[in-house]
């Protein structure tokens, strides 16, 4: 829409500006300026001139910004004009900044002409009623991040991404929460379009930053309802970069750096107290034990030669504490950052383009571990005479990360295991009996590559006033490909007894994913006096089409390549294959009626059927709707001019929800499996089948309003409550059905929530801004109903129930510890009934008690901006509160594993005989394996608030004047220069690892970066 | 007007569309015409074999085939098994109650489906529908001696094992013993209708049930059920004319990939079997036999069914059979489930329970004669022939998971040996309740139809 507006507002104001001005004498002067909106957003393409002289002006860059030069006079006045909002002026009195603030106008849309519009979803009616969140694309451009889904962490109230891992793997992204019962992606991900293409999330983890001009949240039933079913957990609309009027502008945008090794989660010992603390534990496989006096004196006392004995331990441990390795440092590394980004974009009335091609790198933390991205993208936007315009946008990508890292063979985790006294050069390690440091790493390699395509094709007419019709087609694949090696030199390999030409295990897969749609929409809308009327129609077509195959085998030696794979090998160490290939289809029509009054009063509606190939024929259809209701209260404070605007929204509406739903669910269906049984395949059933399964139904409603005071403070509230009826769970069912669980509808569960933005214009002064921007978003979920009782156990061993109704599903629930009884070392709990339970007892649910959320309730963002002159300065800081998060004390070292590293302090904190008080870690003489009580649950000592405040970008740019760059002779348009930086620093209470993903190596790695701009 | 035009265009192509959406998937079949030939019904058949539990080394374990060695108690979950820890005992229940019930829904949902299967040969399918049946006979016999108290007038009316007829979502109370033997026996008694109809068995594969072995099923069921004459006559009815199969080099073929004439039903493996009792190759096991399980010299078995090796300085008879096999490195492809030398030995047991001692005797020594063993000794009375009956059972099935029931059936104790079998430490008494398996917490704690069998603790959580 906001393209659309543009070159409308562009044809305005070469109409309205169309009269001569008198000439003026006097010297040459350059201003510079910004252009924003009322809320203080810059307006990139907004075109600026003199007034009078629209012909001899500028257009403003991607952050608003212009220069403009021209001849000093009196009576100057520089005009800004943007699509769909009113020409803006300012008197020239010889100020070197200007600031431009457009309104917007309402009576621009009789006027407009049909611009491209890709995504004929995103229609303005919707927003009247539903919630849509615009990102802040210009701060996330700032965020120093390869990862788009990454740079979207605190763009928006209840948009919450949470890493979860090394660099290059997928994040997490939730709108508000889980929809269902069911934990992970598939279920609970929102849907992501791209220019009115639905792409796969894996898609939208490769698109360039650069190349998006605008990105929506979409949040509630109003606002999603026109993509029916599959919108069922939000979406997330990208607009991409389109060319605009006006002459050729080439962008060359580098951002270069250091990616850091971040924050250490844990500190470990140094040498002198390991060997300590091995000495107290007693066990003869750590050094500190075996060659100490105590190990001499128990097992040799009677020996003649024992002093020497003593002296030769002394001496051993002597030579051990010459090494004090911090393994954090040795494992972990600094590595750079790069990303260049060249685009080009232009055009006239009729036609215009863009195009940019992007390379970027950022290396992880781990040697091995980084991400290349490369990709490009062409657009082109064509009028058809002057009732219709015809839009075409190409995309491509390649990425290509690179991990060490698996489940059995992480480098990282090593930093906690690998002694102080041991070096990469020791020989064999004391951490691991019979291995050198050499056969922990380079144990295994793995190499995931997306190669993506995608293109859209759109038309957009008019061909009756207040008549459009627009289609969109597009198609989007990616094929993901990974490759995995467990070296033949690796320790597992070495020592897997295989033949040596059978060593060595490489995997392949290759996945293709094509999404493919159409869209087909017709509106109608007109105004009669005060009412003003839109209907519509739609209809379209989904498919997804996945093709999964794999390959493994072995003998390929150290060579990571399937060419390499022994294919003569028989037995268990065969090559074998794998396919799954699934397409799904979806077919949709849908309805629409919008209608406002008076500019006040807006009512909207929406209706749209669904149906899908994934379930049986009967099945086959489900609705989604949503009403609406605006009202705009500015009438009513027309007398105080503090009130600057003030708008009350609310809607409602309901969505089935097809997410993580598979035929095989809802009837037999069967597959054959790999092995055979002597000459015969194996024709398997792949899971119990619910005959009455059902979709998950998602009923939302939403209340919000919108609050402008005296034009510089604006407060955006709202409050919403998601409840999922039918809610699908893999519920365990007795074993004697032959399977352990059935995916079943098993009760309701609500989400609820207030989100909250406020924007307060500090300061505004020819030559400072301040502008302070805080958001809060609180999600409460809960159970409201099950079908089957009031307690749900998906664990056959589980006391505490997963589910019950009235509860908080991500509770955490544990007993309260009151520290370790003095005398035996080991913890105590508290009853129910205030009696204490020693750890070898029996706890009940009673004694159990809520500990915390395990997803933290609170989290949001406080952005500062500030500029002065050339200079701007931004920082983002984003936080979450409310949470806790287990510990999982595996850094702590008992009796079985003296021989790994020990977190620091661990000999203070340690209870080691009786009457010892206060410790914290319980006596290492005790298996706490055989201690269920200890392991079962955390309780109320072994969790740690994971509240965090994170500096997540901060951003010092440098704008160079026309003036600076008057020796480039006009050769350089625009140049500006940055300091950038992300998630510098986080400040937690949290002691263990990383807050955000809980895992040693999850943290997301600071980037500090140099960025540099050209326009040409 | 124009508006509703609109609209009806773009129902009118929504509805074309909704047609394309019977989309096949490539590697997907669902119903209705997912198992729509013969050869889909034996694929799927050969999944639900394929699909049938081996806890061959852990029910060896509870037995006495066994004792442990100075590696036992690296293996802490072993160790407990072997001295019949609750928590041991309970953990391997949890694993065998639902694999066999895995097993047992395949065989439902082929059976469900077979009769609409078009088929115009019908013999063919009739064996498929035969061994299926067979295979869940097979299921509930081998849960009911793990779950179900033994066949006494007391017991008939207590709780044997779920009977489960369904491919669906069931919360079913155990059902009564009787009910239990008596789906055992129908089953048995429809296999072999079912292969008579066909004229013999199509398949004629070692590794599904044939006629043979159903009728091998029904003497062991009669055996327990205490028709010794029944037992006696199905046995000796089997053997007649068999007689020629012991001989070394199929006792031999018994431990590869070849044939073997001594196999009646042997379960195909593709993958790994019976690798845990090794500690690893060059330490050696965690359990070796036992002194109850010897062989003379002359024991046509010696080659294979044990192993020796050198372990804390002394000589160990090692488990040989699938055991030696990892040791050799050969790949194991059948897992002797039914062998004909079992119909002999419950014919013998039969036919002595039955009173005719001389029959049995005779049986036996023929069998002892192609062993290589020597005879029985004539003056043992009917109590030690029996004994003598089961402990040559016991050396000929050494290992292979046997002995167990042989002890809860004949309500012999367990004993449990110390460290390389040098003494009797403890013995498992057979009023133990613990030969009665627990009903793992996966079947009670989600349906309440269920009772947990007598002294096993339960879960309780309200």
């Amino acid at each position: 829409m906001h393209s659309y507006l543009k070159i409308a507002g562009v044809l305005l104001c070469l109409l309205l500006c169309s009269f001569g001005l008198y000439a003026q004498g006097g010297a040459n002067v350059v201003v510079a300026g910004k252009v924003v909106d009322e809320d203080g957003e810059p307006l990139s393409g907004a075109s600026v001139y003199l007034r009078g002289k629209p012909e001899k002006g500028t257009a403003t860059d991607v952050n608003g910004y212009f220069f403009l030069e021209f001849k000093n006079g009196r009576g100057i006045y520089i005009e800004a004009s943007f699509v769909g909002m009113k020409t803006g002026s300012v008197e020239f009195t010889g100020q070197k900044e200007v600031e431009i603030v457009l309104k917007y106008d309402s009576a621009f849309i009789e006027t407009a002409v049909v611009k491209a519009h890709q995504n004929i979803n995103d229609l303005d009616i919707r927003a009247k009623a539903g919630v849509v969140n615009e990102v802040d694309v210009k701060r996330m451009l700032d965020k120093p991040v390869v990862d788009l889904s990454l740079s979207l962490q605190g763009a928006s109230p209840g948009l919450v991404v949470t890493s979860r891992g090394d660099l290059g793997s997928k994040p997490e992204i939730r709108i508000r929460g889980n929809s269902s019962f069911r934990k992970g992606d598939v279920a609970n991900e929102p849907l992501y379009v791209l220019d009115g293409q639905v792409i796969s999330s894996d898609a939208f983890m490769t698109l360039n930053p650069q190349d998006i001009a605008d990105i929506k949240i979409l949040k509630d039933a109003a606002a999603c309802a026109l993509y029916g079913t599959k919108a069922a957990n939000g979406v997330i609309e990208i607009t991409s970069m389109r060319g605009t009027e006006g002459e050729t502008l080439v962008t060359y945008n580098a951002n270069v750096g250091v990616t850091f090794r971040g924050r250490r989660g844990v500190q470990m010992m140094d040498t002198d107290e390991k060997l300590e603390l091995e000495r107290r534990l007693k066990n003869e496989s750590a050094p500190g034990y075996r060659y100490s006096e105590d190990y001499y004196r128990r097992y040799f006392s009677s020996s003649p030669d024992l002093e020497k004995m003593i002296a030769e331990g002394k001496a051993k441990l002597d030579e051990l504490r010459k090494t004090n390795t911090d393994w954090f440092k040795v494992l972990l590394r600094n590595d750079i950052y790069q990303k260049h980004n060249l685009s080009v974009r232009g055009g006239n009335q009729k036609t215009s383009y863009y195009a940019s091609v992007n390379y970027s790198y950022q290396g992880g933390q781990i040697p091995g571990n980084d991400v290349n991205r490369f990709s490009g993208r062409v657009s082109l936007d064509q009028a058809i005479g002057t009732k219709g315009y015809v839009s075409a946008s190409f995309s491509g990508g390649y990425s290509k990360a690179n991990s060490p890292n698996s489940s059995s063979y992480s480098p990282s985790s090593l930093i906690y295991q690998l002694n102080p006294y041991e070096s990469p050069e020791s020989g064999e390690l004391w951490s691991y009996p019979n291995r050198s440091y050499k056969d922990l790493v380079y144990q295994y390699q793995r190499t995931s590559t997306e190669k993506r395509f995608g293109g859209t094709l759109s038309l957009n007419l008019e061909p009756l006033e207040g008549l459009s019709v627009a289609g969109v087609a597009g198609l989007d694949y990616v094929l993901s490909e990974s490759l995995d090696l467990t070296p033949a030199t690796s320790y597992e390999e070495q020592h897997s007894g295989a033949a040596e030409n059978e060593k060595g295990r490489l995997s392949k897969s290759k996945n293709g994913n094509a999404n493919v749609t159409t869209n087909v929409r017709v509106n109608y809308n007109k105004v009669i006096g005060k009412h003003d009327i839109t209907v519509g129609a739609n209809t379209d077509f989904y498919m997804d089409d996945m093709d999964l195959m794999s390959i493994t085998g072995y003998g390929v030696g150290n060579q990571m390549s399937a060419a390499a794979i022994n294919q003569a090998i028989e037995g268990n160490r065969k090559l074998s294959t794998s396919n799954m290939h699934e397409r799904t289809a979806q077919v949709g029509i849908g309805v629409l009626g919008g209608y406002c009054y008076d500019e006040t009063y807006d009512l909207f509606g929406t209706y749209k059927a669904d149906a899908s190939s994934i379930l049986p024929k009967d099945k086959r259809w489900n609705a989604a709707w949503a009403v609406g209701a605006g009202w705009n209260l500015k009438s009513y404070f027309k007398d105080w001019d503090a009130v600057s605007a003030l708008r009350l929204k609310a809607s409602y509406g309901r969505t089935a929800s097809l997410a993580g739903i598979s035929p095989s669910l809802a009837q037999a269906t069967f597959t054959y499996l790999n092995d055979s049984y002597g000459d015969s395949r194996l024709f398997e059933l792949m899971s119990l089948y619910n005959n009455s399964l059902k979709p998950e139904q998602t009923v939302s409603t939403e209340v919000g309003m919108s609050l402008g005071f005296i034009d510089r403070i604006n407060l955006e509230v709202g409050w919403y409550d998601r409840r999922t009826e039918d809610a699908l769970l893999d519920v365990p069912i007795p074993s004697s059905n032959g399977f352990a669980t059935l995916k079943r509808n098993i009760g309701v569960l609500s989400n609820m929530g207030v989100e909250a933005s406020l924007n307060v214009n500090i300061l505004n002064m020819n030559d400072l801004h301040l502008n302070l921007k805080g958001t809060v978003a609180y999600n409460y979920n809960k159970v409201i109903d099950l079908y089957d009782g009031d307690r749900l156990y998906t664990s056959e061993d589980a006391i505490i129930p997963d589910f019950e109704v009235g509860k908080s599903y991500d509770m955490l629930y544990g007993p309260v510890s009151l520290g370790l009884d003095p005398m035996v070392g080991l913890p105590v709990f508290k009853g129910a009934d205030g009696s204490e339970i020693p750890a070898t007892g029996k706890l009940t649910r009673e004694d159990m008690v809520a500990l915390g959320h395990s997803v933290p309730p609170w989290s949001g963002t406080i952005n500062l901006s500030f500029t002065w002159k050339s200079l701007e300065f931004d920082a983002d800081f984003y936080y979450v509160l409310g949470g806790i998060k287990a510990y999982a004390y595996s850094y702590v070292r008992y009796y079985d594993d003296a021989n790994r590293n020990a977190v620091k302090g661990q000999v203070e904190n340690m209870w080691f005989q009786k009457g010892d008080e206060g410790k914290i870690y319980h006596t290492p003489w005790f298996s706490s394996s055989a201690i269920e009580n200890m392991t079962s649950w955390p309780n109320s000592k072994s969790i740690g608030s994971s509240d965090y405040l994170r500096l997540s970008m901060l951003s010092l740019r440098y704008r160079f004047s026309k003036r600076e760059l008057a020796w480039t002779k006009g050769i350089i348009k625009y140049a500006n220069v940055a300091i950038q930086g992300s998630n510098l620093f986080t400040i937690t209470r949290y002691r263990e690892s990383d807050p955000e993903s809980g895992s040693f190596i999850g943290a997301q790695q600071p980037v500090l970066t140099f960025n540099l701009s050209l326009s040409f | 007007m124009k508006r509703f035009i609109h609209i009806n265009i773009l129902l009118f192509v929504a509805l074309g569309l909704s047609s394309c959406l019977d989309i096949k998937l490539d590697d997907q079949y669902s119903d209705p015409d997912a198992v729509n030939s013969t050869q889909r019904a034996r694929e799927l058949l050969s999944a639900a074999y394929n699909s049938l539990p081996r806890y061959q080394v852990e029910l060896s374990i509870l037995g006495d085939d066994f004792c442990p060695t100075s590696l036992a108690g690296r293996n802490s979950e072993m160790q407990n098994l072997y001295d019949w820890k609750e928590k041991a005992i309970d953990d391997l229940s949890s694993r065998i109650w639902p694999e066999y019930y895995y097993t047992v829904s395949l065989v439902n949902a082929l059976l469900q489906r077979i009769p609409s299967i078009a088929e115009e040969d019908l013999t063919t399918l009739h064996c498929i529908e035969a061994s299926a049946c067979a295979l869940k006979a097979l299921c509930y016999f081998e849960l009911m001696k793990l779950y179900a108290p033994l066949w006494s007038e007391s017991n008939m009316e207590k709780d044997g094992i779920i009977l489960k007829d369904q491919l669906e979502l069931e919360f079913l109370p155990r059902s009564p013993l009787k009910d239990c033997v008596k789906a055992i026996s129908d089953l048995l008694d429809k296999a072999s209708a079912l292969f008579e109809e066909a004229g013999g068995d199509k398949l004629d594969r070692v590794y599904y049930l044939g006629p043979d072995a159903v009728v091998a099923l029904k003497a062991e069921l009669e055996l327990y059920r205490g028709n010794y004459a029944e037992a006696a006559r199905l046995g000796t009815g089997l053997l007649l004319g068999r007689e020629i199969v012991w001989s070394k080099p199929a006792y031999d073929a018994l431990w590869s990939e070849n044939d073997s004439a001594e196999r009646l039903f042997s379960p195909y493996i593709f993958n790994t079997f019976y690798t845990d009792l090794c500690y690893d190759w060059n330490s050696g096991d965690y359990f070796v036999l036992s002194d109850r399980v010897a062989f003379t010299p002359e024991d046509h078995r010696l080659d294979w069914a044990q192993r020796t090796m050198e372990m804390d300085g002394r000589t160990v008879r090692q488990m040989g059979k699938y055991n030696k096999m990892y040791y050799d490195k050969q790949d194991i492809r059948y897992i002797n489930t039914l062998r004909w030398s079992g119909v002999l030995f419950t014919a013998c047991e039969a036919l002595l329970l039955d009173g005719k001692t001389a029959r049995a005797r005779e049986l036996l020594n023929g069998f002892l004669a192609a062993r290589g063993v020597a005879e029985i000794s004539e003056d043992l009375d009917d109590g030690e022939l029996m004994e003598a009956v089961l402990s040559e059972k016991q050396k000929e099935f050494a290992g292979e998971g046997t002995r167990l029931w042989d002890l809860k059936r004949r309500s012999l104790a367990a004993g449990r040996f110390t460290l390389w079998g040098q003494s009797i430490s403890s013995t498992i008494k057979s009023d133990d309740y613990r030969w009665l398996f627990p009903i793992p917490k996966s079947e009670y704690r989600y349906n309440e139809a269920v009772h947990q069998n007598p002294d096993w603790p339960v879960v309780s959580v309200e």
